[in-house]
């Protein structure tokens, strides 16, 4: 008896042949709901970023190790992916293999990626403590203080969170450490403010 | 006008920023910042060294620059030495530097390494801290090794700071993450373990994160922490909201610590100490109680809180999977949430439930929201929140509800996001095939899959379905009928094309009986298509036109016709030109005979569910290879797979002969028969096997010059080769033997090496034989799957076997009397180095050798009353295997060999029949009555026999059949 294959050269590898040689199928994609057993029990924030309306990232930090060219990958489609969401979805998406959580404070996105199994609604309020921090140091903040202070909104983010879990929650702790940080400033400052974000402390996303 | 900053104003920084912001375009930016580069350039490079300040703003510059997608490739050197200013700010954008912009210039290393090491000392709180975010930040094996000796001493040292504990534990985190195998806790682990009961809620925060990690790859060392975990948590959930004071996040008692808390504790199996156990419970409990009560606060950063609380106690109870009680109350709870007004919470209770639904205990309970979950995939807005529901609705998905959420599947598929409709249609079929009762169903849902979402049915479910068809043959006819019908649709996607066109080029006969879809009607309906679809499907086609003329000699002149025409047999892709020219002359030479021989139907597929894919994986340990790249590894040959051949030979190596030599492989058939003769045999050469002379001859015989040809070829073989002692029969040969008591094609074994089929025929005329004598001819294909060096002494091929080659082997049987024991076929050959040894049992039964025997009611009593000895007869009652369906009974008993009487016994429930089985010495009859009992799902089988070794062997092959 020949078959197909019998009855084709090897070099054709179509149709009937390739039946065959084609082992079964779907599992690859299936890891996917099985993992969510699986996956360490972690509170593991991946990456923290924040970006503007226009896709302008004013903040990142990562938390695992990426190279370059990643990160600006990263960064390029999950900025896509979340601002294309509709107003009022909710605060999480699946992006490939990682869970995604963010929240809009006026002009800005704060975004978090996380493991599968991460808890989504404690970052959500992750973010939202990060905001109280920086609107108790700059009094107010609004994203122009983000953009003219960067560094101090990576020493505020450093107090709040290393390695992507969270080293202290109290917001009087880390206002303490800032403080001690600028005590020995010399110079005096004035502070103005331009496009203040709205209500960013009374947590109002919108 | 730009912001100026708090704390220390850099003037210069603040207007570049402005004047960055000002530019128009991306051109005037890059000017700007090369203007500003080659700025810092020269005053790094210039005579006058810089003071603090002014070097502090220029890599602060410098990392703007950087932050802003620009390479930078100078500054490294004036960062460092920042590090070992005196200045806070200083050492501070320093630090910011290195920890953003990483360098692996193992000079600069060392030099950052000795600034932090000098930090570390310098007892300074702000400077460790600094300090240890760095190493934190950085991560580096460099850093690795040079602090993961210090760090604990840190952490764990009485006079350390609160803050730097903090600090100190999560950077060791950190290091043991990027190299676990450089820190060493030991001595350490105790006092580690103990910061759970630290007063500061910051450090345990911080220590309860490090604890989670290092537990998990030593449970046993820091077991110690369940315990106080658990009291932990109990003083914070029954703590009131302003205890913690600063703590409390919107009125809930330290949300972050009570989440960290219940993930430690999902990295052990329930508490053993029941007091320990009952604490616990009785905090789960108050969580779940919480829930109900009325919220302390509107604000959602309350309710978020509270809930990402109860959410993970709910993981914790799917987690321990043993309270029952618990994981009902969590599912009413989630079952609530399902419905909540926030969006959020809907997403996240359809993602939990997910994981509910696979516990025995709450699977049931998950199922009553099956409404629920089905309107929300209909009315959701959100796309993700639909992806959970369509989730969900996987994982609850069982054989009692397959059919209404494969059904709102399939409807919600046709408005579907395009972003999910892939993976939406994996799911599908993967539940049809699953719970498929009956394969009409299965069929029906797959090509309701091509018609609705054609676009997203990869290859593999296509190939799928044409498999199940291919391999069951109660549902071909219905699939061709159905096939047939879908493809009347003016427009169908190309995938249903492919699949009409195998199927009705496999089975189109089944249906040619009707008029409406007589073999013209059908050719005509194919070919209507062809002009529509790409290369690859109208090379399906020609294929499947070539076995048309086989099928159907009538349509042959049509399709010559057809093949002959200029479009194909000149067609310009290579591809269908020779398929046409080759098809075109196949026809017209060739006999029907060759015709038939050339186009028979496909064989079954191996049953290759997933776990050879899964064993594969297993092995393969991390880094497992997808099917993809499973096909290439079999394409190339082995070299990849060789290196890893000798894990993978576990399998193999069970049976593996105990004497490599160098040449000895070769593929060898013994008979196992009597076990009385085996210890004789055992050692004997494999010519004593098939000579008719040899002490098991009994059983099987030779007798076709084939084999008279094949036995020089052994005897040319090395002596040493021969003697050789094959392998015992794999363990699980019985089992195969079994699948083919009522089949006769079929893949008899299976593994990564090789996939050996088998195709038996049963000839009366054969040569010199007398006509009442009934032979096997066993046709075995040994595809290979990867490239071996077979020598194989039957018939002689090619030592070098490439892989995805196919050897074939003919073994002629005869039953000289009857027997019990299967002949064994035993495979030597060499893969990657190694002997192969492979034992087994060929599917030659006893009764492969039946005759049918046509009979009425009244001669079958009147056998059956003849043969009323007690040792004439063997009964057994067993309970049924598969599921009981007249058909798929009917169709075994006919595969067994025998005819299957109608109208003989009173009750039409049962099946009798009767058969000769020939063998050289005698005909032995045999009767046969099987009765199912479909209450208790219970057959009882009796069978009669001339012969009571026959009658015995039967009963026992039998009653693992149904």
């Amino acid at each position: 008896m020949i078959n197909h294959r019998g009855l084709h050269s090897p070099r054709r590898g179509l149709t009937f042949e390739v039946l065959r040689a084609v082992p079964i199928v779907y599992l690859p994609r299936l890891f996917f709901f099985c993992a969510c057993s699986l996956a360490l029990p972690l509170l593991q924030i991946r990456f923290l970023l924040l970006f503007s309306r226009q896709g302008r990232v004013r903040l990142q930090k990562w938390f695992t190790a990426l190279s370059e060219h990643e990160k600006k990958k990263v960064v390029r489609e999950m900025s896509l992916a979340v601002l294309t969401r509709p107003p009022k979805a909710c605060n999480f998406l699946q992006w490939k293999d990682l869970k995604v959580v963010y929240r809009r404070y006026a002009s800005l996105y704060f975004c978090c990626g996380l493991e599968q199994r991460d808890n989504e609604l404690l970052t959500l309020e992750i973010i939202h403590r990060y905001v109280e921090l920086l609107d108790q140091y700059f009094g107010n903040v609004c994203e122009l203080d983000i953009i003219f202070n960067f560094e101090k909104a990576y020493f505020i983010l450093d107090e709040f969170i290393i390695g992507g879990e969270i080293q202290e929650t109290s917001k009087m702790c880390v206002a303490k450490s800032m403080e001690e940080a600028d005590a020995n400033q010399e110079v005096g400052h004035t502070h103005t403010h331009t496009q203040h974000i709205q209500g960013l402390s009374r947590g109002e996303t919108w | 006008m730009p912001a100026v900053s708090k704390g220390d104003g850099m003037r210069g920084l603040a207007v570049f920023i402005s004047d960055i912001r000002n530019c128009k375009s991306k051109e005037a930016e890059i000017k700007r910042i090369n203007k500003e580069l080659a700025n810092i350039r020269s005053k790094f490079k210039g005579d006058k060294a810089l003071d603090g300040y002014s070097k502090k703003k220029y890599v602060c510059k410098l990392l703007f620059i950087f932050l802003l997608g620009h390479d930078i490739d100078f500054g490294h050197m004036e960062a460092v030495n920042l590090l070992s200013s005196n200045k806070y700010t200083e050492k501070q954008i320093g630090y910011l530097f290195i920890s953003v912009l990483v360098n692996s210039n193992s000079e600069l290393i060392r030099l950052i390494n000795n600034a932090i090491k000098n930090d570390l000392s310098s007892r300074n709180p702000t400077f460790m801290c600094l300090a240890l975010h760095c190493i934190a930040n950085v991560g580096s094996r460099e850093m690795a090794e040079a602090f993961a000796g210090e760090i604990p001493r840190i952490l764990v040292a009485g006079d350390t700071m609160d803050s730097v504990k903090q600090s100190a534990a999560l950077c060791l985190l950190r290091l043991y993450k990027t190299s676990p195998d450089l820190v060493l806790m030991g001595e350490w682990t105790s006092r580690v373990v103990h910061l759970l009961n630290d007063q500061h809620m910051g450090v345990v925060t911080a220590a309860i994160s490090l604890i989670t990690c290092l537990s998990q790859k030593n449970p046993d060392e820091f077991k110690t922490c369940v315990s106080l975990a658990v009291s932990r948590l109990s003083r914070i959930v029954s703590s009131a909201s302003t205890d913690l004071q600063d703590y409390t996040y919107y009125f809930v008692p330290a949300p972050w610590l009570s989440c960290k808390l219940l993930r430690l504790l999902q990295c052990y199996p329930p508490p053993e100490d029941g007091a320990v156990k009952g604490r616990l419970v009785e905090c789960l409990e108050t969580i779940l109680n919480k829930a109900q009560e009325p919220p302390k606060s509107k604000k959602v950063q309350h309710s978020n809180a509270k809930n990402a609380i109860l959410f993970e106690a709910i993981a914790l109870i799917i987690h321990y999977d043993s309270e029952p009680n618990l994981l009902v109350r969590a599912c009413n709870q989630l079952g609530q949430f399902l419905q909540h007004r926030e969006t959020n919470l809907r997403y996240l209770a359809l993602e939990s439930m997910c994981t509910l639904a696979s516990s025995e205990f709450s699977h049931e309970a998950v199922k009553t929201h099956i409404e629920t979950v089905i309107n929300a995939l209909k009315t959701e807005r959100d796309v993700s929140v639909r992806q959970r529901a369509a989730d969900l609705l996987y994982a609850m998905c069982d054989r009692s509800n397959a059919k209404q959420i494969v059904a709102e599947m399939l409807s919600y598929l046709e408005t579907a996001d395009y972003s999910i409709r892939e993976e939406m249609v994996l799911k599908v079929a993967i539940l049809a095939e699953k719970y498929a009762v009956d394969y009409s169903w299965y069929v029906d849902t797959i090509l309701n899959l091509i018609r609705i979402a054609g676009d997203y049915v990869s290859e593999e479910v296509w190939y799928r379905v044409i498999q199940i068809v291919i391999n069951r043959d109660d549902v071909q006819g219905y699939a061709a009928k159905t096939v047939f019908e879908a493809l009347q649709a003016p427009a169908c996607h190309e995938n249903m094309v492919k699949v009409g066109g195998y199927i009705l080029g496999e089975f189109g006969n089944l249906i040619a009986g009707d008029p409406r879809s007589s073999p013209l009607v059908q050719f005509n309906l194919l070919h209507s298509k062809f002009h529509l679809c790409s290369v690859p499907t109208r090379a399906l086609l020609l294929s499947a036109y070539i076995k048309f003329i086989n099928l159907f000699p009538e349509t042959k002149s049509t399709i010559q016709e057809v093949l002959r025409c200029d479009s194909q047999i000149r067609n310009s892709d290579v591809e269908l030109q020779q398929r046409a020219v080759e098809y075109l002359k196949l026809s017209s030479i060739a006999s029907t005979d060759v015709l038939a021989t050339v186009l028979e139907e496909m064989p079954p597929f191996p049953e290759r569910e997933s776990s050879i894919l899964a064993k594969l994986k297993k092995k393969k340990g991390p880094g497992a290879v997808s099917a993809g790249e499973l096909e290439e590894g079999k394409r190339e040959g082995g070299e990849v797979n060789g290196a890893e051949r000798p894990g993978d030979n576990a399998a193999i190596a069970a049976s593996n002969a105990s004497t490599p030599s160098p040449s000895a492989d070769l593929l060898g058939l013994r008979s196992a028969a009597p076990v009385s003769a085996a210890p004789v045999s055992a050692g004997s050469l494999l010519v004593d096997v098939f000579s008719e002379a040899g002490p098991a001859a009994s059983t099987a015989g030779v007798n076709d010059d084939g084999f008279l040809s094949c036995s020089s070829a052994l005897s040319s073989a090395p002596p040493s080769v021969v003697s050789e002692d094959p392998a015992p029969p794999l363990p699980e040969s019985d089992e195969l033997l079994n699948k083919f008591v009522c089949k006769n094609n079929g893949v008899l074994f299976e593994n990564q090496l090789l996939q050996i089929g088998i195709k038996s025929e049963y000839r009366q005329n054969l040569g010199k034989l007398p006509n009442t004598l009934r032979n096997i001819v066993l046709l075995i294909f040994i595809a290979l799957l990867n490239e071996i060096l077979l020598n194989v002494q039957l018939k002689p091929v090619d030592p070098l076997v490439e892989g995805g080659a196919q050897v074939q082997q003919v073994i002629n049987i005869e039953c000289l009397s009857d027997f019990s024991d299967a002949p064994l076929l035993n495979i030597k050959f060499r893969y990657g180095g190694a002997l192969q040894n492979l034992s087994l049992k060929l599917p030659v039964t006893i009764n492969k050798f039946f005759q049918p025997t046509e009979m009425s009611s009244h001669d079958f009593f009147q056998r059956w009353k003849q043969l009323s000895q007690p040792q004439q007869e063997a009964q057994k009652i067993f309970k049924a295997n598969h599921p009981m369906d007249t058909e798929v009974l009917k169709a075994k008993l006919l595969g067994l060999g025998t005819a299957l009487l109608d109208n003989v016994d009173p009750n039409p429930e049962n099946f009798v029949c009767a058969g000769v089985i020939q063998t050289k010495a005698q005909q032995i009859g045999c009767l046969l009555r099987l009765e199912p009992n479909a209450q208790a799902q219970m057959y009882r089988l009796t069978l009669r026999s001339s012969k009571d070794t026959v009658a015995k062997r039967l009963c026992e092959l039998l009653s693992e059949q149904f």
